[in-house]
């Protein structure tokens, strides 16, 4: 390989560089300018912690790295731009991880590079990417390193095809630092989904132009996906639906619309990742361009995704076409169908690849390939269209227009707009029985559908023949370019630089409106938490669901078709399985699904061992009849009250147990027991069910019902699954409620869950009464404890106000845990990222809200605490009304 | 038979693109250096075009990588690929 570092710049970038270092204040003062710039996007990222915090590290660095770059001579531009990608893996992997990623990484270019045939040396390059393969997948254990093969895989899957292909063809200048820079790009470590950048391009476009206009439109690309991501956030956390939420023809349209919309994240990552590598001189062209506006299915594969694009087309779609053309007996347009199938072919096997090389997992699902197929089809018939019926171009800049072609193009850019959705909507669809459920539901019309169907569809054609026919930002001219020539001739251009960075300076901005302030609360609180929640990542109500539902079913479909929880499975350890194991959980094949074994163990997900009392609890060892003098407190609930990856005395219900009982300053109980039958995975007819066929035998004084967000969909979800299980439910208003909605076995649980939703509270409060009643029958005093995830609850507490009335209603007292989490941040009081069950620090944060909540609790700090009732009267004083109903 | 030179060559596309792609535009516009790919005039089916009728014209055979955009972007470009293989 050649040393290319005495002449890593060409072109005006060179002149302009040289020129540059040798000038004074007229040059420094734009350099200025954009680094303030980039200076207030790395503040953004930080403060809206952006792709989490390893990339506000990334982000700070380059943001140093930048600076110190410019001002290099262009020979130590190339290798302190690989010092820097090196100090990026460093950061985020540590150094020796970094370092074997620096060693594998040298292993494959240096067997690109090795004397010996081309043939020989794919023959090397396969052997180590099978061995990598091996370590990936999990047949051969890499230890403590295996976090380095997804970023192995994401660096080198696709672009050591393409390198080797500009190799095999001549397409690029090759050369140590250059070779380095392609493939160890400093965003790559924060970024696994990353554009597949094509190395002829990388190599044709360095410094290709003006320095400070390449940084310019760094900054501006980067503005761009940093507010596309925003965006994305508002779109996922309060936009986007479940496919049982459908219930009107505007429900479905909303969940095409928001389905496609989920894209932003890609697009907004894809801006991120070319605007950083813009800074450091590599003037790449634009990897979106107005996705949403796209007249027809060849234009659309041309503007989303276009590296993607660029890299079929070269590595499959001309050289298949061009051998087909080639063969006797294929016409013209059979070439043209084949090499687009193939081409599609192709598309979808890489994505699952791509998906193994991050995951180590293999990615084969229906929706998947009929997705691509139709897009295939389609694509194929629109080129064979526009074979035949040549489209209109003009050489004027978009001019020479009537308003007959506008009104064509608008009309054209809906009908694809929407052709897109339906299609989007099928690819992320559990399956294609569930995407046909959802069109079941959708039968109806309600008033508000057509505006919101009709005034998006007139946007998005307003904007599509106004917008769509501009043409995309190429920055790559060639070799020959006159572009180039002539903007290094005009050199620097001010007022371009200003609009540009104006446009940058206002994005930032609105994105960092005090959210505060008395201006926005006064004139909204509600704006006011929309703004503060899209400052976070977080997962939305239905993918915090789908992330636990994966603690205890397949992940498969979780993985499959969700920017958000495929970025937090990501960054699980390959093929970690979430599951409970071990003896001391068993399956029960009846509405409860599962309970745990007497005087068994299991094993979380964590190592943490769970040990099963004499009794089945998941607690410490109590006898069937309480002792005189003790104070008992059943506890039911579901994993975050069962103690999810803690042990059994670090359970927040134990803390309080503890506390009670070295606190107990009163002569009142000789002793508190708190029971807690908990069990991962319970909603509330299980909860029921467990008070009484186990909690009443034990006689306790008081119940603690503790709720979590999932009240409503729990209730549903298990109806659902047991119904089309076959498994018979277990109270007869449940049987009464789902022959009412026609749901039986063979109903899709799109449909069934769609049906049962409006009568989810009505659920819930049926069975609130009966816990309830059943208590005060029992002299039990029932108490309703709403227990929070940490940062997994829902910024709308719209569902939850609702169960609080149910649970008032039912005669609950009511302690509220909702602030138990306040002051800290959510890293310190959760499992991982991908598990928001409460770690050792959000138990002791639970146990310390509760005591708070039952000492501020003016008739259970009287009761359970306090003094003046006897023993011997206390289930009797349960028995008297609660304040609510006092109320009443 | 004589290689065509450059300059025929380049005739040769401009009026093949002007009749293809760009009917009723001022031949004017197209110059030698105006971009086709990247303004849009070339897209893959048009490329599929302008290379069979390459090949079916001058007899030059075209490999895959050259439809990229470094020889494909212009007409000077263009004429100057199949040139050098005529030679």
């Amino acid at each position: 390989m050649a040393a290319d570092s005495k002449v890593p710049i060409s072109g005006p970038g060179r002149a302009a560089a040289e020129a540059f270092r040798a000038g004074g204040a007229a040059d420094f003062l734009p350099f200025l300018w954009v680094t303030g710039q980039v200076a207030l996007l790395t503040w953004v990222v930080d403060v809206y912690e952006i792709e989490q915090a390893a990339f506000g590290h990334v982000m700070q660095l380059t943001l140093v790295g930048f600076v110190v770059h410019h001002f290099l001579p262009p020979a130590l531009k190339l290798p302190f731009f690989v010092l820097i990608s090196v100090l990026a893996l460093g950061l985020v992997l540590g150094a020796v991880n970094a370092a074997w990623v620096v060693a594998v990484g040298l292993a494959l270019i240096g067997a690109c590079h090795l004397p010996i045939s081309f043939g020989k040396r794919i023959a090397m390059v396969v052997t180590l990417g099978a061995t990598m393969v091996a370590f990936q997948a999990g047949w051969v254990s890499s230890g403590k390193i295996s976090v380095i093969w997804p970023i192995l895989g994401s660096m080198f899957c696709f672009r050591l095809v393409v390198y080797l292909y500009d190799m095999r063809t001549q397409g690029g200048a090759f050369g140590f630092w250059r070779s380095l820079a392609y493939f160890f790009m400093s965003p790559n470590v924060c970024f696994l989904l990353f554009p597949v950048v094509d190395y002829k391009t990388f190599c044709k476009t360095y410094y290709n132009d003006e320095p400070v206009r390449v940084y310019q439109s760094g900054a501006t690309w980067i503005s761009r996906g940093v507010v596309q991501l925003v965006l994305y956030r508002f779109v996922y956390q309060f936009l986007v639906m479940d496919p049982s939420e459908v219930a009107s023809a505007g429900d479905l349209f909303r969940y095409m619309v928001t389905t496609l919309l989920l894209y932003l994240k890609v697009s907004g990552t894809f801006h991120v990742i070319v605007g950083m590598l813009h800074l450091f001189g590599f003037n790449l062209p634009e990897t979106h361009h107005r996705w949403l506006l796209a007249s027809s299915f060849v234009d659309y594969w041309q503007r989303i995704n276009i590296y993607w694009k660029e890299f079929m087309a070269k590595l499959v779609f001309y050289p298949v076409n061009f051998r087909l053309s080639q063969r006797e007996g294929i016409s013209e347009k059979g070439a043209l169908v084949l090499s687009v199938g193939i081409s599609f072919f192709f598309t979808w096997l890489l994505h699952s690849y791509q998906w193994f090389w991050i995951r180590g997992t293999y990615l084969l699902a229906a929706p998947d390939m009929a997705f691509w197929g139709i897009l295939g089809l389609l694509l194929a018939v629109n080129m064979l269209w526009q074979q035949k019926f040549v489209r209109k171009r003009s050489l004027k800049k978009g001019g020479g227009w009537s308003w007959k072609s506008d009104l064509s193009l608008g009309l054209r850019t809906v009908l694809t707009f929407m052709a897109i959705c339906v299609l989007w909507s099928l690819w992320g669809a559990e399956s294609i029985g569930e995407w046909l459920a959802m069109w079941a539901q959708a039968v109806r019309v309600e008033p508000g559908d057509v505006g919101l169907i009709g005034g998006v569809l007139l946007a998005v054609g307003l904007a599509g023949a106004m917008l769509g026919r501009s043409q995309r930002e190429w920055t790559y001219q060639g070799a020959a370019g006159k572009g180039v020539a002539k903007a290094a001739a005009t050199g620097l251009n001010w007022r371009q630089l200003g609009w540009a960075g104006a446009g940058v300076l206002a994005s930032c901005a609105v994105l960092m409106t005090p959210v505060k302030t008395r201006l926005v609360y006064h004139a909204s609180p509600q704006v006011a938490s929309v703004l503060k929640s899209l400052r976070t990542s977080r997962l939305n109500v239905r993918d915090a669901a789908i992330l636990e539902h994966g603690y205890y079913e397949d992940l498969t479909h979780a993985e499959r078709f969700n920017p958000q929880l495929f970025e937090l499975y990501s960054k699980m350890p390959a093929g970690m399985d979430v599951r409970i194991k071990g003896e001391g959980i068993r399956p029960t094949h009846d509405f409860r699904r599962r309970e745990l074994v007497p005087a068994q163990s299991a094993v979380f997900s964590n190592g943490i061992e769970l040990k099963v009392s004499a009794h089945g609890l998941r607690d410490r060892e109590y006898d069937l009849h309480k002792p005189a003098g003790t104070l008992r407190i059943a506890v039911v609930g579901a994993s975050e009250v069962m103690g999810w990856g803690v042990e059994n005395h670090e359970t927040f219900e134990n803390l309080l147990e503890d506390w009670l009982n070295t606190h107990n300053t009163t002569d009142r109980y000789s002793r508190y027991e708190v029971m807690n039958f908990a069990v991962s995975g319970y909603g509330a007819i299980e909860k029921l069910i467990v008070l009484e066929q186990r909690v009443l035998d034990f006689d306790p004084d008081v119940l603690f019902y503790m709720a979590n967000k999932k009240e409503y969909q729990l209730v549903i979800d298990r109806i659902v699954e047991a119904v089309r299980a076959g498994v018979s439910l277990p109270y007869d208003f449940l049987e009464t409620i789902t022959a009412e909605e026609g749901i039986d076995r063979d109903t899709h649980k799109v449909l069934a869950k769609g049906r049962l939703r409006p009568r989810a509270p009505e659920m819930l409060g049926l069975v609130y009464n009966r816990v309830a009643s059943l208590c005060r029958d029992r002299g039990i005093q029932p108490v309703w404890v709403y227990v929070p995830q940490p940062g997994a609850e829902p910024p709308n507490r719209r569902d939850i106000n609702k169960f609080f009335g149910h649970a008032e209603e039912a005669g609950f007292d009511i302690l509220d845990l909702s602030d138990a989490f306040a002051g800290a941040s959510t890293d310190e009081l959760r499992m991982a990222e991908w598990d928001s069950h409460p770690n050792v620090a959000g138990h002791r944060a639970l146990a310390e809200c509760l005591k708070r909540k039952l000492q501020e609790h003016p008739r259970l700090s009287h009761l359970l605490l306090g003094d003046g009732v006897p023993i011997d009267r206390v289930g009797q004083v349960f028995k008297e009304p609660s304040r609510v109903q006092t109320k009443e | 038979m004589v290689a065509p030179n450059q300059d025929e060559i380049a005739r040769g596309i401009k009026e093949f693109i002007l009749r293809e792609f760009l009917p009723g535009e001022n031949p004017d516009e197209l110059t030698a250096t105006t971009p086709l790919v990247t303004a849009g005039i070339l897209d893959s089916v048009g490329t599929l075009k302008l290379v069979m009728y390459i090949e079916e014209k001058w007899g030059a055979r075209l490999s895959a990588h050259e439809t990229d955009v470094e020889y494909m972007n212009t007409i000077g470009n263009i004429a100057k690929l199949i040139s050098n293989k005529l030679k």
